[in-house]
């Protein structure tokens, strides 16, 4: 019995997955043991040598995404974040009906720095509090903020770990980024709240005024305005990172230390709340990655989709689309999009489209097919567990099914607007 | 559900050895028996070229009747006895690779295919290391060998449990056919009494 290489890489990653899925162990040491394995079949089979290995891991990218954690830990530290929600809801005032549009809005703004969990408890938090200010039901809210979570994690390249991965793998600029990143987030975001309005049927109601105070959120002035100030000149420095000959890894880690400095927090406890588990899935699943795209297999895979869609372009995207949402829906998105940005790196020289499409496709997928069911994103989770922790119960049937729909007509809206996109740039 | 529950359960091999054991020897001794004198005794009294009938029955073709009857009603019991066994067997191996803790049949079959891949990725890893340190045939044929049977038990182990689901599906959609049949059945025969004589 002998097995092929590109079989036993094969086996190894369905390996990898089916421990995520099952949630045999957790993701990071499913991940690990997905390297282990691929170092020892890559290097006892002769597919790759030690030395190459070590290049599979992408450290530019480690070292953005630990900058991009830091900055935002700090910043939520200083209360920003919650400041901006609260300051937003003392404008525009609350009926059921408004807040059922505002309340999205809000998570898709701060779900645009913040990573999704912090801004579900952050927004979750403060809907539990003018709901029962105000007498509503908070469910409908909340199912809608936690769709909208992963929506927002679209906006900017720094926004969620599967925009980090594409921007940096498909060389994208902060401001080219920005130029399909916003209609998407704008249209995904007016799909959301009609989807949620209409479905949800809420009343327009009495108008009340709400009078949070922002400044509550806030402990220390000074490290608010610095954290503000230094968040700004980031995102300035991203923009023009090209012109300065610096990569964006360079600009997150030097404003994260800036940062740290100005701000003067305590290093060792901002270190302790990172998301280091994250950071290290990355190391082990780029090496498994790497594995599979030595052993032939992934160009074997773009090969199959390619014959599966004839090199039709609207075929190829939409499969993209659809294939990276269902499998988002199963298994966490950031395996997913690790697994395929090489496949789609292979498919990008074969085919007549413009490669911000294709990439566009996987984001949209990734992202929205997160929301399938509430136990396939962060965000659902963190929503389950605000609703248990106020006694609500019951909810698990409605909630499953309200983002099943959701999710499907979201896909749907993105299915045209991809589609569009290929008509408009492709 | 319980037939899952039961599968699920661990059971004792050596209870089952007890009871199917004596049986199973029983059944086969009953069946080589049989079998000695159909194919050997009764040819040498009656040669198997007779004809019983002529130009319609032989004597052979009522040995090879007769020992398909054998066959099928041994077999039978042989069979049931094996797979009483192996299930056990199968059990205590599952058992042992942590798998039944915890959830439900559906889980078990999937862990028993991650327990497959595991035991296919053990073999990749260590054949070549066998190859290269033992130069012996034998051995390799030995290591493929126990790794196979490995590989056979789970994947045994995740067929059964995906054959019970489906049994317990198949048992639930009757039952809701069966439901919505009586309840139709209450209706007409509550309409058929509620119709008194008119006139």
């Amino acid at each position: 019995m002998t097995i092929s290489v590109e079989a036993i890489f094969a086996l190894v990653f369905l390996f990898v997955i089916l421990l995520i899925f099952l949630e045999v162990v957790h993701r990071t040491l499913a991940a690990l043991i997905g390297a282990f394995l691929a170092a020892y079949f890559g290097i006892v089979y002769r597919v790759f040598g030690y030395e190459e290995m070590l290049t599979f891991i992408d450290f530019r990218l480690l070292i953005f995404v630990v900058g991009i954690y830091i900055i935002v830990e700090v910043m939520d530290r200083a209360g920003v974040f919650h400041f901006l929600a609260l300051s937003i809801l003392n404008m525009v005032g609350a009926n059921p009906k408004r807040l059922m549009i505002i309340f999205p809005l809000i998570t898709i703004l701060i779900s645009a720095l913040l990573s999704n969990i912090a801004v579900m408890m952050i927004v979750g938090a403060l809907t539990m509090a003018v709901a029962k200010r105000i007498k509503l039901d908070p469910l409908p809210y909340l199912i809608s903020e936690s769709i909208a979570a992963n929506v927002g994690g679209l906006m900017l390249i720094i926004s969620s770990i599967p925009t980090m991965l594409v921007g940096m793998e498909a060389g994208f600029t902060f401001l080219g980024f920005l130029l399909i990143s916003v209609p998407t987030t704008l249209f995904l975001s007016l799909v959301t709240v009609l989807i949620c309005l209409s479905i949800f049927r809420v009343e327009s109601g009495e108008f009340k005024e709400l009078h949070f105070n922002p400044w509550s959120a806030v402990k220390d002035r000074g490290v608010f305005m610095r954290s503000i100030a230094i968040f700004v000149l980031t995102l300035i420095l991203f923009m023009f990172c090209d012109r300065l000959g610096l990569g964006m890894e360079a600009v997150a880690i030097g404003s994260a230390v800036i940062l740290l400095v100005l701000t003067n927090v305590d290093i060792e406890d901002i270190l302790g709340h990172l998301d280091w588990p994250t950071v290290f899935f990355f190391s082990g699943f780029f090496i498994l990655v790497g594995g599979l795209e030595e052993s032939g297999l992934l160009r074997l895979i773009s090969m199959h989709i390619l014959q599966f869609t004839g090199g039709n372009p609207a075929l190829l995207t939409l499969t993209i689309l659809w294939v990276g949402a269902i499998l988002s829906g199963a298994v966490d998105n950031i395996p997913i999009t690790l697994t395929l940005i090489p496949i789609i790196k292979g498919l990008i020289p074969q085919v007549s489209v413009n490669p911000m499409v294709i990439w566009w496709s996987l984001l949209i997928g990734v992202t929205v097919g997160g929301n399938f069911t509430p136990i396939s994103s962060p965000p659902g989770l963190v929503t389950m567990s605000i609703l248990d922790r106020e006694g609500v119960s019951g909810y698990f049937y409605k909630f499953l099914k309200m983002n099943f729909i959701i999710t499907i007509a979201q896909l749907l809206a993105a299915t045209i607007y991809t589609y569009a996109l290929l008509i408009v740039i492709g | 559900m319980a037939e899952m529950e039961e599968a699920a359960k661990s059971g004792s091999l050596s209870q089952e050895l007890r009871k199917r054991l004596p049986s199973m020897i029983n059944n086969v001794i009953k069946f080589a028996v049989l079998m000695i004198i159909i194919r050997f005794v009764a040819p040498s009294i009656i040669p198997s070229n007779t004809e019983l009938i002529p130009n319609i029955l032989g004597m052979n073709t009522v040995l090879n009747a007769l020992s398909f009857l054998v066959i099928i009603y041994y077999g039978y019991y042989i069979l049931r006895d094996i797979r009483a066994l192996t299930d056990r067997a199968v059990n205590l191996v599952v058992i042992r690779s942590g798998i039944v803790k915890e959830g439900s049949a559906l889980r078990r079959a999937a862990m028993d295919i991650v327990w497959t891949i595991g035991i296919i990725l053990a073999y990749a890893a260590v054949m070549p290391l066998v190859k290269g340190a033992i130069k012996i045939s034998w051995v390799e044929i030995a290591v493929a060998l126990s790794f196979l049977l490995l590989i056979a038990i789970f994947l045994y182990d995740c067929v059964r449990m995906l054959s019970l689901i489906f049994g317990v599906g198949i048992k639930r959609l009757v039952n809701v056919i069966a439901g919505i049949v009586e309840k139709a059945e209450r209706e007409v025969k509550e309409e058929g009494s509620g119709e008194g004589p008119t006139g």
